[in-house]
């Protein structure tokens, strides 16, 4: 392998491995601020890639005003759905809110299946059809833009969570409901809150993937790498997240490359299991971290 | 024990009894103004692109032949079942169709596999079964009376169809082989390093495969790279080869692409753009969607004015399918006459002979010792923006129906 | 012998009588569509129970039961196919390999819980669908495999009726071992780890054994339950042993009920159903399932077999006693 396809190679994992994060760290938030596991994760990524597609295709608007959009209509949607779905069953059984979770992923994607029927579909992006050439280097311009727009999200989310008074308040519901309660927190604002963020945040991890992979309700089978990314990272943390999705983008294109194409997921899971059994709370986690 | 075990026996033989007491009546599914057709397809889950494909082109087939008075004066109902594309689910669906419906035959518009998991109940039931869609060998190897395979063709022949254009035509040795690992992307892949090899002696450079789903396609790329081949063959669905092209190409591969039949479609070319140019393909059908072909205008218009909320790139070649091999059913039907049996029927489209409702279709013929129906495939190329056929026909006599000629 | 002196003829013994009868009688009057159909919830009921001895009553999390149901599929029918056994040895066999399996995954699970040990039996569910598709000499790989119905006393039971009497009569005793596990001190055992594993460890219970006999349990009646499987429908391929497979039978305990086992029954009657039922939707069938399956988990979030001690509480008017179900609830 030379230099160059090694960097193609890198460049590759890091793009696919934010994306993990992007919807590991959804995965997360959702739990960690109201105690679900949110199996519809998957389609709420397709849901935001169909609602781009819509305000591209047939409202018509420029890449960055879609980006907007799309992210605030998935946020209010996120809302709504912990509103009207998630609200009625606190406090049900753990497992009851998770195949609820499940039933509002299989509604979302029979929906987009009927509602778009195209084989494959996509909006354009600023940066379709350009090639970045560094000393000899092809490197598609959409994987950079994935990797630091990723990035630069998670930043401000983690600023949002440390210096802001609303993100402080999410954190210390995540971290003890009763007494961030009895603080004087309105819980229920907050777990609408969180599930609004952590929507969007599934949005744009569609919206990124969109002009690399195209528009399909199948894209919600990223949600399976992206469990594992946050799984490996702990988790309970961004930084957790961040870094397992790195580091599950990177082992599955190099698994991949020794071990041949059918091979990468396999090899992305056994190292997985290894890294489990040496440390049972993922990289980051901690014992104390379960939740559930 | 011994009384045990004949009472036993015997609670078994009547239980065997009652249920194949059920046999078929010679008439069923036929009254004095209809002829019920069963069909099943993938209209839920991941393939329902062919499942609702095949169905709408089937439905505009029944409207036209009922609006042009139908067969003897009888109209003809297709009662579609959804069978998610599952072996378990299609044989749910057959049981339900055969029984509870009583229809007169099934039209499969299924894939293989779920194909496949039908067949031997509707052998034994004595149903006859015209599958359009799935190219699965066991279909119609062995020979069986009771079913026809009717557009696509044998895998094999796709075998020999790639393996003689690249060698005839490209006249290019080096090849390197990427495929799905579904049932018909796997077989054709596997079909075409067999016919290599046999026919000219030549080994595929490389040979990978690939997951649906797959976002990323580095790996084997880069593989197909180091091999340095004239050609790369892509066998795979559209969302996954429209990505691995792409990627080719960003990986500085030049060389010529060859596709399979199942992305030879407007959505690639949408997908790819500029990169789609010079794509070469296999089309199983007449006239291509988009041409100029007054039979394919006719088509088209017909299809949009049934379906007026079209999701583009429709209709695909499933539509086709779907549409053209209801006139084949209809056609033997006629020569059935008014007086129509299952047996009748297969006797009638054993006689089919260069049959095809328009030129958007290619001519079937079936008969009493091999019931595949199609082994013609045209060679496409991408130009300018659309597949348009290369001036390309095969010389050496196909191998498949040697196997069945005894 | 005391045992006979105490037992008493109730209600619910008359209820399951005529239940039994039904489930013998019934089939004589339909056709081989509602008994193939008959012997797939029977299957299912299996297969549930396995899972819902796992899930619901030891509490340890697994989305890879449709590996083990792919392993007594495909195991049983090359035993039969391949070696040459016959069905009634190769169905048992096909159970205990999956149940080695099952022992194999046990020990991850010695050490993870919850998401973690999730995320091990996906990776596992991962393998399985490779080595099928990898492996074609053994499984026939993406082309699938077919497969035969095994003969009885001479007779072959090629009319679904007669193998639905047989996979009657196999589910009325795989609920029979159901029934008696949970009741032994093994099944005793499940509850306590469910409930909480360090109290279950103060109380010195070899927490390990009973995690790995969990595994293993599950994994042969889903074995067992693959094995018919096969056999009933008659060609498998890797497609049908996929994630949803898994997660169908997660949504098939929670409808009827955690870890009881009338749950696992109605659960998979009913979800073995719905989708035939719902044919008429045609391509909106999943989408309506979805909505109907969201609709009740917020209406009935304990399960079907909640509803009956509510209805008899209603009916006799008291209302000091909680459903049973409910302390399930916190074994994730």
């Amino acid at each position: 392998m030379g230099f160059s396809d090694f960097v193609q190679l890198v460049v590759a994992g890091l793009s696919s491995g934010s994306i993990y994060a992007l919807v590991g760290l959804g995965l997360v938030l959702a739990n960690k601020g109201t105690g679900i596991l949110n199996f519809a994760q998957g389609e709420l990524v397709a849901l935001g890639a169909y609602i781009a597609l819509f305000y591209s295709i047939v409202v018509g608007l420029p890449y960055w005003q879609v980006f907007i959009l799309t992210l605030l209509t998935t946020a209010i949607i996120g809302g709504i759905m912990e509103r009207a779905l998630l609200r009625p069953l606190l406090g049900a059984p753990h497992f009851t809110v998770v195949v609820a979770t499940l039933a509002i992923g299989l509604i979302i994607k029979n929906a987009l299946r009927i509602s778009w029927q195209e084989a494959v579909s996509t909006f354009s992006s600023p940066l379709d059809h350009l090639m970045l050439q560094i000393g000899g280097i092809n490197i598609n311009p959409q994987y950079a833009w994935i990797t630091g727009c990723s990035l630069a999200i998670m930043g401000m989310l983690a600023l949002f969570f440390r210096k802001n008074l609303v993100g402080k308040a999410m954190q210390a519901v995540a971290q003890n409901t009763s007494a961030a309660q009895l603080m004087g927190i309105r819980v229920s604002r907050i777990f609408t809150l969180t599930l609004a963020v952590s929507t969007a945040l599934a949005a744009l991890a569609g919206i990124l993937m969109t002009p690399v992979v195209g528009v399909s309700a199948e894209m919600s089978n990223v949600i399976l790498k992206g469990f594992v990314a946050a799984i490996l990272g702990g988790f309970n943390s961004l930084f957790g997240c961040l870094i397992g999705g790195l580091i599950l983008g990177l082992l599955e294109i190099f698994g991949g490359v020794y071990f041949g194409g059918l091979f990468k997921d396999i090899t992305a899971f056994v190292l997985l299991m290894f890294i489990l059994l040496v440390r049972p709370h993922g990289i980051f986690g901690t014992a104390e971290a379960r939740r559930v | 024990m011994r009384a045990i075990r004949k009472t036993l026996r015997s609670i078994v033989a009547v239980a065997a009894m009652l249920s194949s007491s059920t046999a078929i009546a010679a008439e069923v599914g036929v009254t004095d103004d209809t002829i019920l057709i069963g069909s099943h397809g993938p209209i839920t889950g991941g393939a329902t692109f062919l499942g609702l494909g095949g169905k709408a082109g089937a439905e505009l087939a029944y409207k036209e032949i009922n609006e042009a008075g139908g067969i003897h004066g009888r109209k003809l109902k297709m009662i579609f079942e959804d069978d998610g594309f599952s072996p378990s689910r299609a044989l749910a669906a057959v049981k339900k169709l055969v029984e509870q419906d009583k229809v007169f035959m099934i039209n499969g518009i299924s894939g293989s596999n779920p194909t496949v998991g039908t067949i031997e109940y509707l052998r034994q039931a004595k149903v006859p079964a015209y599958i359009t869609i799935a190219s699965a060998p066991a279909v119609t190897n062995p020979f069986n009376r009771y079913l026809f395979r009717g557009a696509t063709t044998e895998t094999v022949r796709f075998g020999e169809l790639n393996a003689e254009f690249f060698n005839d035509f490209l006249q290019v040795k080096r090849v390197a082989i990427l495929s799905g690992v579904e049932e018909n992307l796997k077989t054709e892949g596997d079909e075409t390093v067999k016919i290599l090899n046999k026919w000219y002696g030549v080994k595929p450079l490389m040979r990978a495969e690939f997951k649906v789903g797959d976002k990323d396609f580095t790996p084997q790329l880069l593989q197909v790279k180091q091999s340095n081949p004239e050609l790369l063959f892509a066998i795979g669905q559209v969302p996954e080869v429209s990505i691995l092209i792409r990627q080719a190409r960003e990986l500085g591969l030049r060389q010529p692409i060859m596709v399979a039949p199942s992305s030879v479609d407007n959505t690639l070319i949408t997908n790819l753009g500029p990169n789609a140019e010079g794509l070469l393909g296999l089309w199983g059908a007449g006239a291509f969607l988009d041409s100029g072909n007054p039979d394919m205008v006719k088509f088209r218009e017909a299809w949009a004015k049934m379906n007026p909320n079209a999701p583009k790139g429709r209709p695909n070649l499933f539509d086709v399918w779907g549409y053209t091999e209801v006139y084949v059913i209809a056609e033997a039907l006629k020569k059935a006459g008014r007086d129509l049996t299952r047996e009748k029927f297969i006797d009638a489209l054993e006689q089919v002979k260069d049959y095809r409702v328009s030129e958007i279709a290619t001519p079937r013929t079936f008969t009493n010792w091999h019931h595949i129906g199609n082994l013609t495939q045209q060679i496409m190329i991408v130009v300018a923006g659309h597949w348009v056929p290369l001036k390309w026909s095969p010389l050496r006599e196909s191998e498949v129906l040697a196997n069945y000629k005894k | 012998m005391s045992e006979q002196a105490s037992w008493k003829f109730t209600p619910t013994h008359f209820a399951l009588g005529v239940l039994l009868i039904l489930a013998i009688a019934a089939p004589l009057a339909f056709g081989s569509y509602h008994h193939y159909l008959a012997s797939l919830c029977l299957i299912n009921i299996i297969i549930a129970i396995g899972l819902n001895l796992l899930t619901g009553n030891a509490g340890q999390i697994s989305i890879c039961h449709s590996s083990f149901m792919a392993i007594g599929a495909y195991g049983t029918t090359y035993l039969v196919s391949k070696v040459g056994l016959s069905f009634w040895v190769a169905l048992p066999m096909g159970g205990i390999i999956a149940a080695m399996f099952g022992l194999a995954l046990g020990f991850p699970a010695l050490r993870l819980r919850g998401f973690y040990l999730a995320v091990v039996t996906l990776g596992f569910l991962e393998m399985s669908q490779l080595l099928i598709t990898e492996l074609p000499s053994i499984t026939g790989g993406v082309r699938g495999m077919p497969a035969s119905r095994p003969a009885l006393f001479g007779y072959t039971l090629a009319s679904d009726l007669s193998f639905y009497y047989v996979i009657l009569a196999i589910t009325l005793l795989a609920i029979w071992c159901a029934y008696s596990i949970i009741n032994s001190p093994t099944g005793r055992a499940f509850d306590a780890i469910r409930n909480s594993e360090s109290v279950a460890q103060t109380l010195a219970m070899p927490l390990s054994r009973v995690k790995l006999i969990a595994f293993m349990l599950a994994a042969f009646f889903a074995g067992i339950g693959g094995g018919l499987f096969a056999s009933l429908v008659g060609f498998i391929d890797p497609l049908e042993f996929g994630l949803w497979t898994s997660v169908r039978y997660i949504i098939i305990i929670v409808v009827g009920g955690l870890g009881s086992i009338v749950g696992s029954v109605v659960g998979a009657v009913a979800l073995t159903v719905l989708p035939e039922l719902l044919r008429d939707f045609k391509e909106y069938n999943e989408l309506v399932f979805g909505v109907l399956l969201l609709a009740f988990l917020i209406l009935i979030p304990h399960g079907l077999v909640s509803v009956v001690p509510r209805i008899r509480q209603r009916l006799s008017g008291k209302t000091n006693s909680q459903p049973a179900i409910s302390k399930h609830g916190a074994g994730v």
